[in-house]
Formats: structure tokens, sequence, C-alpha cells
């Protein structure tokens, strides 16, 4: 017997199918055959048990990493009591969120907490036990002893903190917001779990969410973040823009299903649950919501529409009526015009690739960099680089190189996106020799040259004897050392230089940063398509050390 | 000290039961979102009726009564949409389940220990997969590979978690 009392689950090998097929299940992508067939083998009791364990593991992982220390520290029960008897605010009418509700007892130990019944510990909370902690007006509704509601200005408290490990998305703007009545008023930078819900009488709120979407919701509304790529809207309109090349994003309606991919879309619920869709750019499918079996899923491209009406009939719509839907609260006047001859929005954008080059244990130990994983985002792309000489420092961090060469990341530019290439160069020695940055269409890691839109920044700027040697710093169209940019860039010592890439019009450009400074822009000819990764290089006898490598994405909204 | 209140009494067992009633939830629901929504709505089908938990009884298989029957008619209206298992196989499930309350204090620990065993991308890609709870399909399209290989990684770190945890339960049993 175990120690539970119940009789053991010898544990089968991995590849088991009993194993497998519980897996399956508990990954959310079992089929009704992998159903069936587990039910037959859960006719055994011994079957049974092992199936709990795979389960119980499965919650056992997921209450291990959400009680797990988050990353930044957040205020205590204490903290938070004290702001909120300092600041007295309404009570809230509306109930509380789904995600409040998530962790049912959680709120009823928070709540008792907070309301001095039970003695408070210094409890670290999680954001979803804070946001537990929001619920107290139910609680207290059902308890009729423990107090009153706790005011919502405990929010405020986390609004200026670092990302709460259950943050799903932010609100980056708002303009000319009444919030409804009863509901939680919602600032600019303030992060948003899943289940919050932001209902809005008029005026505009854009929120970007963490896996490359922007939604502007426009009152009068009620949307809901329903989960890390979607979101439920009740009423209202908003627009949808996906950052996030092949990623992918969902509004639920009560009526519809609206599933983006990797486009700009507007939709509209009306007062009677009637869903409106309206496609600016790319492709959306449209489903009615509960969706049977057999029932049509609309795909709608650019400047098509689709509805969905309350009896679930989904139609395209021939002839639309005009509707402005409004893709940024920028536009509606609340901020200036962005100065840059390229759209950009670091709030938004997306990191798509990222490496500190620092060790991260088992992934990269210290040593060569060839056949590693970035340390940031990237985890399944391995750098293609020189097998000598291209070093990460474990002291020191940073990326350290002593031998001529390039190294390589793939990426594929997709049309519609700005990309933002960025490192940290410090060329510590080589006279003219320099150190790049850029993108390749060729992995070529003994030849130093980039193909296409890159930069170089040599050690120092004195005249050499050789003619090419006295080119200061420059960037280039290329491929190799072609479409050299004329500029003014002498600049030495450690500087970020960035390649901005941008694919949104007819005619790719690319633009050329020494920090925020813009040193030179070109266009990019028709085989910046080709493009397949993303490159660092060192020439010569140069010794440089390169940091803080990112490469970062961002979906302008249609004007 | 002030009078204990019959209401905290049952606030008190509610509260040191939650862990079990959502173990519980967890062998009959494997979507967590969805397990949740019913554990949610079991604590609160709880509070109403703890006039009528007769403190003579055993909390757990009380309160399991109540999990069960919101978990069966979630289980019901979700069938219809998604693969399930069957009513049957269901109800072989929860018996099993109320005999004991699963998830000792021992397997925790042993979880704890074990979790911190794994290798620093095992850890990683557990906590991206649980703590973020982005659904496996859109995770394999960050990390840039497929549901079917995702599915076969997170196999082996549940199987060399387990096989971990019996070990240290056997290892302190003495067996």
């Amino acid at each position: 017997m175990s120690h539970d009392g119940h009789s053991p689950c010898s544990m089968p090998p991995v590849d088991d199918e009993l194993f497998v097929l519980i897996g399956r299940l508990c990954d959310g992508v079992a089929t009704h055959e992998d159903c069936a067939r587990l039910d037959q083998h859960l006719a055994d009791h011994t079957a049974v048990e092992c199936y709990c364990a795979v389960l119980e593991l499965e919650a056992s992982l997921q209450w291990w990493w959400q009680a797990a220390p988050a990353e930044h520290s957040f205020p205590t029960l204490e903290e938070i009591v004290a702001t909120a008897a300092a600041v007295p605010q309404p009570m809230p009418a509306a109930p509380p969120s789904y995600t409040a509700w998530r962790r049912g007892a959680d709120w009823l130990a928070a709540a008792r907490s907070v309301a001095g019944r039970v003695e408070i510990e210094p409890l670290r909370l999680s954001a979803t036990v804070l946001l537990a902690a929001l619920t107290l007006g139910l609680v207290a509704a059902v308890n009729g002893g423990w107090g009153g509601w706790l005011p919502w200005m405990a929010v405020a408290r986390v609004k200026e903190s670092p990302r709460p490990a259950d943050a799903l998305a932010a609100i980056r703007a708002v303009d000319r917001v009444e919030w409804r009545e009863g509901t939680a008023a919602r600032a600019a930078s303030e992060w948003l779990p899943g289940g919050t819900r932001l209902d809005l009488v008029r005026g505009l709120v854009e929120i970007s969410y963490l896996t490359g979407a922007t939604v502007v919701l426009e009152g009068p509304a009620s949307f809901e973040i329903s989960g890390p790529g979607t979101g439920r809207l009740d009423r209202g309109r908003l627009t949808a823009t996906l950052h996030k090349p092949r990623a992918s994003f969902a509004i639920q309606t009560p009526t519809a299903v609206v599933t983006d991919r990797g486009t700009q879309f507007g939709v509209e619920v009306n007062e009677h649950g009637a869903t409106d869709v309206r496609v600016f750019q790319g492709l959306v499918e449209l489903a009615a919501a509960g969706l049977a079996d057999g029932s049509p899923v609309l795909q709608l491209a650019a400047g098509q529409a689709g509805e969905v009406d309350t009896h679930g009939h989904t139609a395209l719509v021939a002839a639309p009526a005009p509707k402005k839907f409004v893709t940024s609260v920028a536009v509606a006047g609340s901020r200036r015009r962005d100065p840059r001859p390229y759209a950009w929005d670091d709030f938004a954008a997306v990191t798509l690739l990222e490496d500190a080059f620092i060790v991260t244990g088992s992934a990269r130990q210290a040593g060569a960099l060839h056949g590693t994983t970035p340390s940031g985002r990237g985890g399944a792309e391995s750098w293609i680089a020189p097998s000598a000489g291209w070093q990460v420092d474990p002291v020191a961090g940073g990326l350290a190189v002593t031998a001529a060469g390039a190294a390589f990341l793939p990426f594929r530019p997709e049309p519609g996106f700005v990309y933002r290439l960025s490192v940290e160069l410090h060329v510590q020695s080589g006279g003219s020799g320099w150190a790049a940055v850029g993108f390749a269409e060729r992995p070529t890691v003994e030849a130093p040259t980039l193909d296409h839109a890159w930069m170089l920044q040599r050690h120092s700027t004195t005249l050499q004897s050789h003619r090419s040697a006295r080119i200061p710093n420059a960037a280039f169209a290329g491929p190799g050392e072609q479409g050299r940019l004329p500029s003014g860039d002498v600049l030495t010592g450690p500087q970020v230089r960035s390649v901005v890439l941008d694919t949104t019009g007819p005619q790719w450009r690319a633009f050329f940063l020494v920090g925020d400074t813009l040193v030179g822009d070109c266009r990019i000819d028709g085989r910046g398509r080709s493009i397949r990764y993303v490159g660092l290089s060192v020439f010569a006898d140069t010794t440089a050390t390169l940091r803080n490598f990112s490469l970062k994405s961002f979906r302008p909204l249609s004007p | 000290m002030s009078e204990q209140r019959p209401s905290d009494d049952f606030a008190n067992l509610l509260i040191s039961h939650q862990r079990p009633i959502y173990a519980f939830l967890v062998a009959l629901i494997p979507d967590p979102t969805e397990r949740d929504d019913v554990y949610q709505q079991t604590c609160l089908l709880l509070w109403e009726k703890r006039a009528e938990y007769d403190p003579a009884r055993r909390f757990f298989p009380w309160a399991c009564g109540f999990a069960r029957n919101k978990a069966f008619e979630h289980l019901r209206r979700r069938r219809r949409e998604a693969p399930a298992l069957s009513p049957d196989t269901l109800v072989r499930i929860a018996a099993a389940r109320e005999i004991g309350e699963p998830i000792a204090a021992a397997r925790r620990m042993a979880l704890d220990a074990c979790i911190r065993k794994l290798s620093d991308q095992q850890r990683d890609l557990l906590q991206q997969r649980y703590m973020a709870r982005v659904p496996l399909k859109d995770l394999a399209d960050v990390l840039k590979t497929s549901a079917a290989a995702l599915t076969m990684r997170l196999q082996r770190i549940r199987h060399a978690l387990l096989r971990c945890i019996e070990h240290a339960i056997a290892t302190a049993e003495g067996r």
C-alpha cells in the first residue's frame, strides 16, 4: 500500500500508452479517440491510481508555480490594509472578477486576515491572492461579520510595481474615459491579470497583451482579459492588432468567436449580443460561439465584414454600413505625434529574440557561443557561430569576441511589421577593425560581413593608410559592403546600435540608430525578402565585447 | 479571546481542506481553467450549505459530494463540445478519490525537492507551461516547436518527477 492508503501505481515507462494518453489529456490536446482509449485503460483500478497520480502532479505543479516566489515582490497584506485605511474609497457594486475567484479558499483566507479576525501573517502576496483580497465584498456579504469591502485603492499600490507573475496585459493609454459606476477605475501603465474586467461608459482604452496584441476599446464597452491571447467583449466596440508574426489572438463575444491570424480587425457587439466584424488587414476566422459540428466558419480577408446574429447564424456582409473603428488612442489626439520616420512603440513591441550573453545553467555553460540558446527569449533557437574565439564571459557577462567571423540566429521577416535589432557593441582593440550587427540571408560564420541592412562600429576612427579603413563607422543596405550610406557617425566606446527593418510598405526600408539617434536610412530592394537570419560580426584583429542583443517586432496601426 | 462562531469553525474547515478539494477536482477535470471555475462554484456552494454540515461527520467526504456533483454537472455540458472521459470512468475516478485525502504533505515536500533537481531548461519549460497558463499549442508556437514535441518533453519531465517523488516517499518510509 502507498502512504495515503491507495493501492500503488507502479509508474509505467514514459512511452506507455496509458501515460501518454494521460499526458495528452493534461496538455489539452487529447482527441475523442484518445479519451475513448483512456476509458478502456481506466476500467482497471491500478490505471485509475496512475491517472490520479499524474493529475495530482499536474495540479501540484500549478500550485507550486503559482505559489513560488515571484520575480518581484508585492505588497504585504499589512501594507494593503494600511493603504486602504488611509484612503477611503466607494464600495464597488459589481461582482468580483472571475480570476479573483479562481482560488476560492484563498479569498476566504485573505478575507479573514484583512478583516483582522485572525492574526495577519507577513504573507508575501501573489498577484492572484492580491486580487482575491479585492473580492472581500462578497465574502463580507456571505459572512455578515467580517467588515466591509477592501477599497479598490489597493490596486493603485500594484500599478507602479514591476510586472506581477500573473499579468497578461497592461493598459497602455487612456483617453477621456468614464468608468462605469461601481467598477474599478484603471490608469495607464496598470498591469492587468487574467479575468480583469474593463467597463467604460465612454472614452478610449488601449490595452497591450504580453503575447503581442493590442486592443483599443471604445466606450461604452465591457471587456474582459480572459487569457494570454484572448479577450471577451460583452458589449461595445474594439479594434485588435497583432504585433507578432505567426501569433494568434481571439476575441469572444456572447454570440461569436473571432480568431485573428496575424492581422487587424474591428469587432462590435450590440446590446442584444449580435456581433459585427470588420477586417482591416490580414485574415480573420469568424465562428458562432458554442459552434456545433457542421456550422460554417467564415474566413474574412482585408476589407470584408461578417456578422453573427443572436441566433448564432453566421453570414458574410456584402455591403457593410460604414463604421469608424478607432485603431489607436494616439489617433484620438491624446498624444503627440511620433517624430520618427518609422512607427515604433516600445511598450507595444514584442521581444522575439533576446540574449544578455550570460551563463544560464545547463542551457549555456561558459564557453563557445555556437550551439547555445539565447538566455532570454528565443530559447528554441541556437546560435550558429565560429567554433572558437566567440565566448560567453561567465564572470562579467557579455560575448567576448577575439576572432573574426559572424554569429547568426534564424529569423524571417514578414510584411507589415517593424523590427528593431539591437546590440551593445564595445570594440576594445583593433585600430580600424570593427564589430557589426544586421540581417543576413546566409549564415556565413567565417565571413564577417552581413548580407542585408547592417551597420558597423570601429575601434578607432583615426584615419588609416588603407582607403577603406578611412571610412568611419558605417551602415550598408547590403549585401556585403554594397550600398554604403553617408553618415557622420564617428562615435567610439560602448554604443547601442540598432537596425530597424520596416516591412510595412511595398518598399521595405532600413533605419540605423546609435542609441536613439537616427544616423542613416535606406531602401531595401526585393532581396530583403530573402532575409533568413539576424547576425553579429567582427572583422580582422578586432577584439570586442557584445552585450544585450535583442530583436523586437511591432505592427503599426492603420492611420 | 473572542468567542468562536460556527461560521468561523466552518471557514477553518474549508480553508484547511482547500487543497484536497482542489485535488479531488483535479482528477475529474484536467483543464485548469475549467477546474478553477468548478472549484470556485464548489466553494460557494459549500459556504451556502454550511448550516447543513454535521460536525460529527468527516468534512472531506461531505465536501467531495458537492464537488463531484458540480464537476459532473460541468462535464455533462462540456462533453458535447470537447473530448472527455466517459461518465462511467469519471464515477470510478471520483470513487477512488473519495476514499482518501490525496496530495499528502510528504508528497508536496518531495515534489519541491524533485523540482529543484530538474535541469534549468526543464524548470524553465515547466514555468512557462504552468505559471502563465498558456495553452500548449500557443506555447509550442512561442518555442517554435510542435505541440507533439512539446507534449513529449513535458511527458518526460512528469515521468521524471513522478519517479523522483515515489523514490523519495519510499525512502522516507524505509521501503
